[in-house]
């Protein structure tokens, strides 16, 4: 087995019933037939658990036996291609590494001497679509991404009609394998983006590409940021709206999720729902969303900088508030607030590991019971504990959870920053911040495009849909009109 | 490596570089309304949060301070009342007072009591940067 299998992970060697067996050799789901069919002998061979087995019977096996006795072993595997075994894919191994492939992708190999067919006859056994879980919806589609990329570019297509919608498809991992689908339409899609995305896809040389952080790292560069450059969905409407906005997609198998690339802020703070709400209210909740972005990240820093360094910068009344909480609380408000953001992050990281059910009673009695108690108990200040609290509420308002992820960080540093220099570090922490910001880059797009302009406020806005007569400029696009 | 040298200079610089100190929140006493007057002993000054007395201004807020509770904080001082006008320039030299204090001049000490809502309602026309100002111009 091992002379066969090469460094890059590939398989070389003659499409042998020896060569097909040591590939699979100890593999409990493998399943070898030989099949005697007239004067000849075959093999075929299947994966169990992804193939059908009764479509295997039906459509391949039923065939060649009823059909296909006489002739040489080369007519009988001209026929099998072609004509007789009616099966919807039939296609011809160019290699052993190709047959091996085709075996782990649901399809059944059948070996004639030393050339082989494989057949489709995956199974029908994968997750139907489902309502999107995290996006939630309450006028839009219900159809979220499925596990299967099959099933996914079906369901886009089902949104795009388009025969210009284009599916690259490729593999990525050595040993995943993993069926990569890039999605653009075409004529309308910048190619430069998409040739970006297929040669980073072609660069990238690693075992497996089975986790989402392993597309996002690789596919974007690894770059030195917290901040999400390539933005997911689980919901097929959105992602559909982003190809026809000009962005190029990404469907990974094995992940319930799209990819959309360029991404900028604007996109970012875009939510799904922006466009089902009427565009007054969706509007609103952008500019609520855009608030909450800066309450989120800057509130607990800039109260540790107002209460620790600058009481004086404070009304009177709301000093003196302060500073009633304050009283009989042992810690300084500095570490109140970084070990209450710390405790939230606790509360949040616990939370997500834990089961649904069991999760909203920790909610409950971490932030609730526990909050309370500390406060009753003199340990930490109600004014403390609501700043972190608001800043953890709004960092919750964020539509993209890699986005919110961020802003958890930063808000952190921010903290540490005020709390190290007041109102002065805070200052030089959000100058560090916008520098690195307007410093990244996704697909070639900066991340601030959507403010590098003057009509940048409009992307706060959710304006008229029948006033958005352009796509956005940053992408490129080969069609920027995209109505009358 | 060059990174690690610029975060260590502005941790320093953001540590002990800064013209402004770290309060400890809690122990903070803010003044609302501080009186000044000039008695037999030197100078005496009465707040909300003590009396603090001494042969110069300096020495009245000094033993103001060390009377005091907590962290005595003149920076929330709303009103000054000046019971002699001759400490109007030890106070403006000492610069603990907040530009925005309204300035007010009267005979006597007063009574603390309401003091601060009843001078609220009767606001003055001259401030700590007015007298700042006007001993610049002089």
């Amino acid at each position: 087995m091992d002379e066969l299998r090469q460094p890059d992970g590939t398989y070389a060697g003659a499409i042998t019933d020896e060569h097909i067996s040591a590939i699979f050799e100890g593999a409990g789901d493998f399943n070898r037939r030989v099949l005697q069919v007239g004067a000849h002998t075959l093999w075929l061979y299947a994966i169990d658990g992804l193939t059908s087995g009764g479509d295997i019977s039906e459509y391949v096996v039923k065939p060649l036996m009823q059909d296909l006795g006489g002739g040489t072993l080369d007519e009988l595997y001209q026929s099998a291609l072609h004509s007789t075994v009616y099966n919807s894919v039939a296609l011809a191994c160019e290699s052993l590494n190709d047959a091996a492939e085709k075996l782990v992708n649901g399809f059944c190999v059948v070996l004639f001497g030393k050339k082989a067919i494989a057949f489709e006859t995956k199974t029908g056994e994968k997750r139907s679509p489902s309502a999107p879980e995290v996006e939630n919806t309450v006028k839009g589609p219900k159809d979220a991404f499925t596990e299967t990329v099959r099933t996914n570019t079906s369901l886009l297509r089902r949104h795009l009609r388009t025969p210009a919608l284009r599916l690259y498809e490729t593999k990525v991992g050595r040993r995943s394998l993993t069926n990569v689908t890039v999605a653009y339409i075409d004529g309308l899609t910048d190619p430069t983006l998409v040739t970006r995305m297929k040669r980073r896809l072609t660069e990238i040389d690693i075992d497996g590409m089975v986790t989402p952080s392993s597309v996002e790292e690789y596919v974007t560069g690894s770059r030195p940021t917290a901040f999400p450059l390539l933005q997911y969905t689980e919901r097929t409407d959105r992602f559909a709206q982003g190809l026809l906005d000009g962005r190029v997609g990404l469907l990974i198998d094995g992940l319930p999720l799209g990819y959309l690339a360029p991404v900028d802020l604007g996109y970012l703070m875009s939510s799904a729902e922006d466009r089902g709400t009427n565009y007054i209210s969706a509007s609103c909740l952008r500019v609520i969303r855009y608030l909450a972005l800066l309450i989120g990240l800057l509130l607990p820093a800039f109260y540790v900088a107002m209460a620790a360094f600058h009481p004086e910068m404070l009304p009177t009344p709301l000093l003196a508030s302060i500073i009633e909480s304050k009283q009989s609380v042992p810690f300084p408000t500095v570490f109140e607030v970084l070990g209450l953001l710390v405790a939230f992050e606790l509360l949040q990281e616990a939370s997500v590991s834990l089961p649904q059910s069991i999760g909203q009673s920790l909610s409950i009695i971490g932030g609730i019971v526990v909050g309370s108690a500390a406060v009753e108990a003199k340990i930490l200040s109600p004014a403390a504990l609501i700043i972190v609290a608001t800043a953890g509420i709004c960092g919750f308002a964020m539509p993209g959870r890699g986005f919110a992820d961020a802003l958890r960080l930063w808000r952190f540093l921010l903290a540490v920053l005020a709390s190290l220099g007041g109102l002065f570090g805070l200052t030089l922490g959000a100058l560090c911040l916008l520098v690195h910001l307007a410093g990244l880059e996704s697909l070639g797009v900066p991340y601030l495009a959507p403010f590098a302009r003057v009509s940048g406020l409009q992307s706060v806005l959710r304006t008229r849909l029948k006033n958005q007569k352009y796509r956005d400029a940053a992408l490129n696009p080969l069609d920027r009109r995209n109505q009358k | 490596m060059k990174w690690l040298y610029l975060i260590a200079a502005a941790v320093l610089t953001l540590i002990f570089g800064l013209p402004f100190r770290e309060y400890e929140t809690a122990r903070l006493l803010p003044l609302l309304t501080v009186q000044a007057a000039r008695t037999d002993g030197g100078v005496t000054i009465v707040s909300e949060v003590g009396k603090g007395e001494g042969a110069t201004w300096e020495d009245a807020v000094e033993n103001l301070r060390k009377s005091a509770s907590g962290e005595v904080f003149f920076d929330t001082a709303e009103q000054i009342i000046f019971c002699d006008r001759s400490l109007v320039s030890d106070a403006l030299e000492s610069d603990i007072l907040r530009p925005a204090a309204q300035v007010y001049f009267a005979d006597a000490l007063q009574d603390s009591e309401g003091l601060h809502e009843y001078l609220s309602a009767h606001e003055s026309q001259i401030t700590v940067a007015d007298l700042r100002a006007e001993s610049k111009g002089q």
